[in-house]
């Protein structure tokens, strides 16, 4: 899933906060999945 | 008109589909107007419209280039697998005209003319087609600046949320387990003095009912005794009011009533016979004075008998042979009458039935005497009197207790009463009277020095077990947050050993949500250039100036090239403060200066005349509401114009309301 004005937020956050925001757009992935691929 | 858009739909959603459920698909008109509130699907119904009609087809290629948004917008709806249509235009003269173009999900379009199969080359060459889009600048950068707040609200109020909270979770675990040994030792503590505080009061609970029992025990007691005290009081009132309550038991007023009137009957009975007794005695009196006697009947009818028996002894005695006569008389006609009237009566030698005649013949002359048949009459006046005043005042009598029996009943309830009470306590003072007296004294002496009274005892009874219930719970909670406490030790957390990534996720979370939180707020414009500080913690004025430089390149990179002053301008910014676009060649062009009801008309006069004139013409208009009524009647008359000289075969133009009571889509003709 392809995070909605994401050409916008590249401008505005660091690439951690975009992993950040796209993970949490993914809704194939559940909250603790998440979390795994957030940690890792 | 339906498909799902990529990024938006979840499974299950249903997907964008036009005209929306309860709109008529088919219009009996080739000059038609749609109106609707924002995001009912329009303007994509011109997008898939255009397709279909062959709009991104490389002889519209030159046309595109200055459209790049929507050969976007086009293309992405080319490859959407799940788009599918069936639109069909048709037209009866000059030349009969069946249009037909559908396309099933994961399909080519198909194209029909008159029936027959076409390719998109014939299409091409049959058909032209005018599409004025969406291009009004001040609605584009509002649309989108709207899209954009919702989507960072989504993403911080929502979606980094959630993310958060579990974070937070995870660590609140991690923490648990850290501080078990501690924790579990406050809890043991907390449970241990919740017991305490139980037991304690459980010993006073014990002890206030034992000194419940006693003060009751001690009023029972003392109850018996008044009721011993107070025998003979209690006996007499039960008598009398059981007495009055049998006698009144199954009275009823309406018998009671009846009875009264047939007593009431039977005095005016006697009181008229007391008074033909009274006229017959004063009628006496009256004759006898004619002969000397003086007997007042007032006297007499007073019971004075004096002057009366004072006449009757001298008659007697004036009489008395004749009394002997007669009372021999008397006897004789009585002897004989006990005898057959044949029969010989010896002595005279006479038949009875002869002797008894003369006898009679005989009492006649001996009674002849007036005075003293008069005074015999009086007597007997006299003795009827007294036996019917005798037999009045016993009527009266009566009546009298039926008029009390009457009264009583009236206050039957409270006599009723009375005597459940009277009985209570008799029935009481009857079980009292069997028990043992001495034991029950003995009880008093020890009893008698318990102080206090029931109602407080009980009420602070009830305190206590409240308060010990409420303990309970406590106690109750205490173990059972240490079971979970114990529980959850038992297993290590699932992130122990990443707390810091976990803190550090957190912060970038919190970071995340504080920007985006801005970001909307600046977007809807409730935030504003002098809101931020130039320094200090927090979201400040460098975010501030990054967000609206940002931006202004998104927005941007929204626009066609717009015409202005003659020529178009691509667009590369949009100053969301001063409300300027900022051209490729740095031209600043405030928004307020590009008006699009203009260029609408120009570009559709102009397309007109640019077209093959032996082509049929489509006309799709999308967002007409910035036209004022007489330029939206320009457009009108052209079309209507092209329509009635049969070049035009069809024209569609889109207009928003913002009425909330109309309808969502409204599909009419105009002519």
């Amino acid at each position: 899933m392809k995070l909605y004005a994401k050409e916008l937020l590249d401008k505005l956050v660091s690439e951690k906060e975009l992993k950040v925001l796209e993970t949490v757009w993914n809704d194939e992935l559940k909250i603790d999945e998440k979390i795994e691929r957030l940690l890792e | 008109m339906s498909y799902l858009e990529a990024g938006y739909h979840k499974p299950g959603d249903k997907p964008f589909t036009f005209p929306p459920e309860g709109v008529e698909s088919k219009i009996d008109a080739n000059l038609i107007g749609i109106y609707g509130r924002n995001g009912t699907g329009k303007t994509t119904l011109l997008n898939v419209l255009a397709l279909a009609l062959g709009y991104l087809e490389p002889d519209r290629e030159k046309e595109l280039e200055t459209k790049q948004v929507l050969r976007r917008k086009l293309q992405a709806l080319q490859e959407n697998e799940t788009l599918e249509y069936d639109f069909r235009i048709c037209r009866n003269k000059p030349t009969p005209v069946d249009l037909r173009l559908e396309r099933g999900k994961g399909q080519k379009q198909r194209i029909y003319l008159n029936s027959k199969p076409i390719g998109p080359e014939t299409l091409s060459k049959e058909f032209d087609v005018v599409f004025l889009t969406e291009d009004d600048p001040r609605k584009v950068i509002t649309a989108n600046k709207g899209k954009l707040a919702r989507y960072f609200m989504d993403l911080g109020e929502n979606r980094l949320k959630t993310l958060g909270e579990a974070l937070n979770k995870h660590a609140l675990e991690i923490d648990e387990f850290r501080n078990f040994k501690k924790d579990e030792r406050r809890l043991l503590n907390e449970s241990q003095v919740h017991q305490k505080t139980i037991e304690r009061d459980k010993e006073k609970l014990d002890e206030l009912r034992e000194k419940m029992k006693k003060i009751e025990s001690r009023d029972e007691i003392k109850k018996k005794l008044e009721l011993l005290n107070n025998q003979e009081k209690i006996e007499s009132e039960y008598k009398g009011v059981k007495g009055k309550h049998e006698q009144l038991k199954g009275k009823k007023d309406a018998e009671i009533i009846q009875k009264i009137y047939k007593e009431r009957l039977k005095l005016s009975t006697q009181e008229t016979e007391l008074n033909d007794i009274r006229a017959r005695i004063v009628q006496t009196c009256d004759s006898l004075a004619q002969y000397g006697v003086t007997v007042h009947s007032e006297r007499l009818l007073r019971d004075d008998y004096a002057e009366f028996n004072k006449a009757t002894a001298e008659v007697r005695r004036s009489k008395k042979d004749s009394m002997i006569k007669i009372a021999i008389v008397d006897e004789m006609i009585e002897l004989l009458q006990r005898h057959q009237g044949d029969e010989v009566v010896p002595l005279i030698d006479k038949p009875v039935r002869e002797a008894l005649s003369e006898l009679y013949k005989m009492k006649m002359t001996l009674r002849s005497d007036r005075v003293f048949g008069l005074l015999t009459a009086l007597s007997q006046y006299l003795s009827q009197r007294q036996a019917t005043v005798k037999d009045r005042d016993k009527i009266q009598q009566k009546i009298n207790d039926l008029s009390r029996d009457l009264e009583d009943l009236k206050s039957v309830e409270d006599i009723e009463k009375a005597f459940v009470e009277a009985e209570k306590k008799y029935i009481a003072l009857q079980d009292v009277l069997h028990q043992d007296k001495t034991k029950m004294l003995s009880e008093w002496d020890q009893l008698r020095s318990v102080k206090g009274d029931s109602k407080t005892v009980s009420n602070e009874l009830q305190e206590l077990e409240v308060q010990v219930r409420t303990e309970e719970n406590l106690k109750s909670m205490c173990q059972h947050k240490l079971e979970v406490l114990r529980e959850n030790a038992s297993a290590k957390p699932k992130y122990q050993g990443k707390e810091k990534g976990l803190k550090a996720l957190n912060d970038t979370i919190t970071r995340l949500r504080e920007n985006l939180y801005h970001w909307s707020e600046i977007l809807v414009e409730k935030e504003k250039r002098e809101s931020f500080a130039p320094k200090g913690p927090g979201f400040g004025l460098a975010n501030y100036e990054k967000f609206v430089g940002a931006i202004g390149e998104f927005l941007g990179k929204q626009f066609e090239p717009v015409p202005y002053d003659n020529r178009f301008h691509d667009i590369k910014f949009f100053d969301i403060e001063e409300e300027t676009f900022t051209t490729k060649e740095d031209r600043q062009i405030p928004i307020e200066r590009l008006s699009q009801g203009q260029s609408k008309i120009a570009t559709l006069t102009g397309s007109f005349k640019e077209m093959g004139q032996d082509k049929k013409k489509i006309v799709l208009i999308d967002e007409i509401a910035d036209l004022d009524p007489e330029n939206l009647e320009k457009v009108k008359n052209t079309l209507r114009e092209k329509f009635s000289e049969g070049s035009l075969l069809l024209a569609v133009l889109v207009r928003p309301t913002q009425d909330p009571s109309s309808r969502s889509v409204e599909i009419i003709g105009w002519s």
